[in-house]
């Protein structure tokens, strides 16, 4: 079986009974593991209805089941039975919008609309079924165009028919959704739409005419609406994505979670942990505005109508098509004070010997500066007023970047950064938010072929309420006299400009919009303070300023400074005082200075016994001393109150474990599942506390889907390989990192 | 002039600056009854506006001319025309009107389940203040 050499002659085949049997064992496991591997499978996904005549079987008949039972597979979607459902029983929009004149007319400019037929996913998904096979695209088409998914289209020499291509995330097809199951990737049950739903549960649809649905409005409102259409957890069923082993022949990679990052924000109001206290929002509330109807729309109330364009970010559909409303609509919507920007600080070094001063708010400081001095401008990009992450989703071909500019007096350009270049690429150095894709040879993938990612070199963003610090290095001309302008701008364009070229064939310019700008005046020699204009209610103040900083360095590891930034903020102002103290103990606790943190929150807490982050900050310090008693009580403080805080819960369960409190501990991490089946950290902790309670099975399926989510260590060195030779992306992905403007381009 | 000129002359503008008076105190001493007789003729004004904008203008426009995209689709009329409802006349009373909207017409849908039959009446009588608009 095995061949082994034998000396001075050829090679032989000689049978080793031990290792004839230890391969046997080997297939043996593997069989059975492929077969319980299917069986778990084949009860998640029944099997479909292959009864001669039904429109199921005929679509069976032909229907590549390349990944098993589940027809929709690589997607999370599935139907109510399970089967197909003929793309006939998909209402085209256009017949919704006899009645929904203006919903119609704002869903047909939006992404929804044309989330399938539109030139830049075209590109992408064909490049999917010409390297892989068109089975491949039922994970895309779970989100972009259901009706294809489910009426079996998607195999190969379909006869299906496709009138549905135009409409991608059709009107029926949102509103027939019946569940969700927070998977991501079209983790939703589809049910057949129906366009009446009678008191009985009736589900009607062919031959209903408009006349039988004016006539028996309920009917038709309980076909179409439920409270689930108005839950974030609705929309993450598809603004969630992760690549799976069947799409990239690897493993699970995590792409993006935008309803779970707006669930642990504070506009969710389900965790104690943001840094600000914000009014409840949902993704309704942002991108469902209402707007009026001037097409009589039959169900605008007042002549306003929940907005079906969802302004986000997309500006290049609009732009594709030349759509003014709706191009102005995204424009406005980025506009709309998302994200905040601060010339924060400047670190000056004076040429020769000096040491570095830091100038901070620099607009509020006495300060002198001189030619051949060393400046260090530090810029605070903050995500405000979004309730998930900048940029959100698929940050590979987005672009996110800071533009900052040095000129003279006379308008005269002295150093710049994050500029367009004139072939319309983005400076290679740019403060940016992107996320750098690597494929398994080492090169960079920069056209979303998301099949052949391996591991991200960089994933940068700012989540919801944090910040983020850029620096930029610089000298003041020797000799120079007069003022410097600094102007800072944060710009989004929809898409990198190597993907639209590469879609659209041509060298095209696309929007560029700019979210937030800045910008401030210094004098070369001496600067004044300047006070706050207590008349300006639109100007951040200093405290939160302070704070914002302190963020950013926290979130760049930077704990003694962020301490020091945290408690100017706590000096500041008064009502935000315990969230900053709470802040700057959270920096002693990553420095492992407990005894600073612990005075710090027990002062908090004392002052207000309920106030749930310094509690769970305290639990924190507790399980490091050991005081497992006062942890635990913290923790369940902060459950009662926060019972969906997903951290809290892993807490909990942690501390149950250290207990051997098993049953406490499954509680919690079935709590966060229901939150993310896809959570890490519970999955790991099941397999741990099912292999102590002897549940092998349950321990295994646990370590499978553990391996499969965890990250793969072999892949950091394929991303380190890939950073030592694009030293500009090496330097972004660096927590703190300095763009040096006195380089020319290219050194 | 001769008296009895002067009389009426003199009548007419005793009228005249009698007639704010007089309306201002119709106004200040109408009966509560009176009040509220006024108060539902504006709701009711105010309901037929919605009902039509939220029912009919999709079709036939706010302003009535039918001048909107489903109005060319189904060539509605024109309600501020007065030669469309001359030459109409036969299904213009207000009686014709009802049973149009509450049993439908050609590609109109029929509204008799959708809206009671106060609010059908309310419609017609909208519907034909239009005809003097243009």
């Amino acid at each position: 079986m095995f061949p082994r050499k034998s000396k001075g002659s050829y090679p032989s085949i000689v049978i080793d009974r031990g290792r004839t049997a230890m391969f046997l064992c080997l297939v043996v496991v593997a069989l059975v593991s492929a077969f319980l591997f299917r069986s778990a499978t084949a009860t998640t996904f029944p099997e479909v209805d292959k009864n001669e005549g039904t429109y199921a079987a005929e679509i069976a008949r032909t229907y590549d089941f390349k990944f098993g039972p589940n027809p929709f597979a690589p997607g999370n979607a599935t139907t109510t039975t399970g089967t197909f459902i003929p793309g006939d029983m998909f209402v085209l929009a256009k017949r919704c919008g006899t009645c929904h004149t203006d919903a119609h007319a704002q869903w047909r400019q939006s992404a929804h609309g044309n989330a399938f037929r539109e030139p830049f996913y075209q590109k992408n998904v064909k490049d999917l079924q010409s390297q892989k096979g068109i089975e491949f695209t039922r994970h895309c088409e779970s989100c972009h165009n259901p009706a294809a998914l489910f009426s079996g289209a998607l195999t190969k020499n379909t006869h299906v028919k496709r009138p549905f291509d135009d409409d991608g995330v059709s009107c029926i097809a949102c509103h027939s959704i019946q569940s969700v199951n927070g998977r991501g990737i079209g983790g939703y049950v589809m049910g057949e739409p129906a366009l009446l739903v009678k008191e009985d549960g009736t589900r009607l649809l062919a031959g209903i005419s408009d006349q039988q649905i004016l006539d028996d409005i309920p009917s038709h409102r309980r076909a179409m609406m439920r409270p689930l259409l108005k839950q974030p957890e609705f929309c993450g069923a598809c603004h969630k994505s992760q690549v799976p082993r069947e799409l990239n022949d690897y493993k699970f990679l995590r792409a993006f979670m935008v309803a779970d990052e707006l669930q642990q924000s504070s506009f969710s109001k389900e965790s104690p942990h943001p840094y600000y206290i914000r009014d409840k929002e949902t993704c309704n509330s942002c991108h469902m505005k209402r707007e009026p109807a001037p097409l009589f729309d039959v169900s605008a109330k007042k002549g306003l109508l929940a907005s079906h364009r969802w302004a986000a970010s997309n500006t290049a559909i609009p732009t594709f098509y030349k759509w003014k409303d709706q191009l102005d609509a995204v424009t406005k919507f980025l506009e709309d004070d998302k994200l905040g920007i601060d010339i924060f600080a400047i670190r000056r070094k004076p040429s020769g010997l000096g040491a570095e001063e830091l100038i901070a708010p620099v607009n509020r400081t006495n300060f002198t500066i001189s030619g051949g001095d060393k400046i260090t401008a530090e810029v605070v990009i903050t995500n405000k007023n979004i309730g998930h992450s900048f940029p959100p989703e698929l940050r590979d071909f987005y672009e996110a970047y800071v533009e900052f500019v040095v000129s003279d007096g006379k308008g005269q350009m002295l150093y710049q950064s994050g500029f367009i270049k004139p072939n319309g690429y983005l400076d290679e150095s740019a403060h940016n938010y992107k996320t750098y894709l690597v494929k398994s040879d080492g090169t960079y993938n920069d056209k979303h072929h998301i099949w052949r990612t391996r591991v991200f070199a960089q994933n940068n963003q700012i989540n919801s309420g944090r910040s983020d610090v850029a620096r930029y290095q610089f000298h003041v001309p020797a000799g120079a006299a007069g003022a410097l302008h600094l102007t800072a701008r944060v710009r989004y364009r929809r898409f990198t400009r190597v993907f639209s070229d590469y879609t659209l064939g041509k060298s095209v310019d696309y929007p560029i919009v700019t979210m937030a700008a800045t910008e401030y005046v210094m004098q070369i020699g001496s600067n004044a303070a300047r006070a706050a204009d207590p008349n300006d209610k639109t100007a951040m103040p200093d405290w939160r300023r302070w704070n914002n900083y302190g963020i950013a360095l926290f979130d760049q590891r930077q704990y003694p400074l962020a301490i020091d930034a945290f408690t100017r903020a706590a000096e500041l102002d008064e009502k935000y005082r315990p969230m900053a103290l709470t802040n700057r103990a959270m920096a002693h606790i990553e420095l492992e200075q407990y005894d600073e943190a612990a005075a710090i929150l027990d002062a908090v807490v004392k002052a207000n016994p309920t106030n749930m982050r310094a509690l769970f900050q305290q639990a924190r310090i507790f399980v490091k001393r050991g005081q497992l008693e006062q942890a635990e009580t913290n923790f369940k403080q902060v459950l009662a109150a926060f019972p969906r805080d997903r951290i809290s819960l892993q807490q909990l369960g942690e501390l149950c474990k250290i207990k051997r409190d098993y049953k406490g501990a499954l509680e919690c991490y079935d709590k966060i599942l229901q939150i993310d089946p896809e959570d890490l950290g519970a999955h790991y902790n099941l397999m741990l506390i099912y292999r102590k309670l002897g549940r092998t099975e349950d321990a295994k399926r646990e370590g499978r889907i553990f391996a499969d989510l965890k990250d793969d260590p072999a892949a950091l060195s394929l991303a380190n390989q890939f950073l030592r030779k694009h030293p500009e992306m090496s330097n972004e992905s660096v927590y703190w990192h300095v763009h040096d403007l006195s380089r020319t381009p290219g050194e | 002039m001769n008296r009895s000129v002067k009389r009426l002359v003199a009548s007419g503008l005793g009228l005249l600056l009698l007639a704010p008076l007089l309306v201002g105190l119709s106004v200040i001493g109408a009966t509560p009854a009176q009040q509220r007789r006024s108060k539902a003729r504006s709701r009711g004004a105010r309901q037929a506006v919605d009902l039509f904008r939220s029912n009919c203008a999709r079709c036939h426009g706010a302003d009535g001319q039918g001048d909107t995209p489903l109005g060319h689709t189904y060539n509605a009329p024109d309600f501020t025309d007065a030669e469309w409802w001359h030459k109409h006349s036969k299904i213009t009373s207000t009686g014709s009107l009802v049973s149009i909207v509450s049993h439908g017409k050609g590609d109109m849908p029929a509204f008799r389940k959708k809206l009671k039959r106060s609010e059908i009446k309310l419609l017609v009588n909208y519907v034909r203040r239009f005809r003097n608009t243009k």
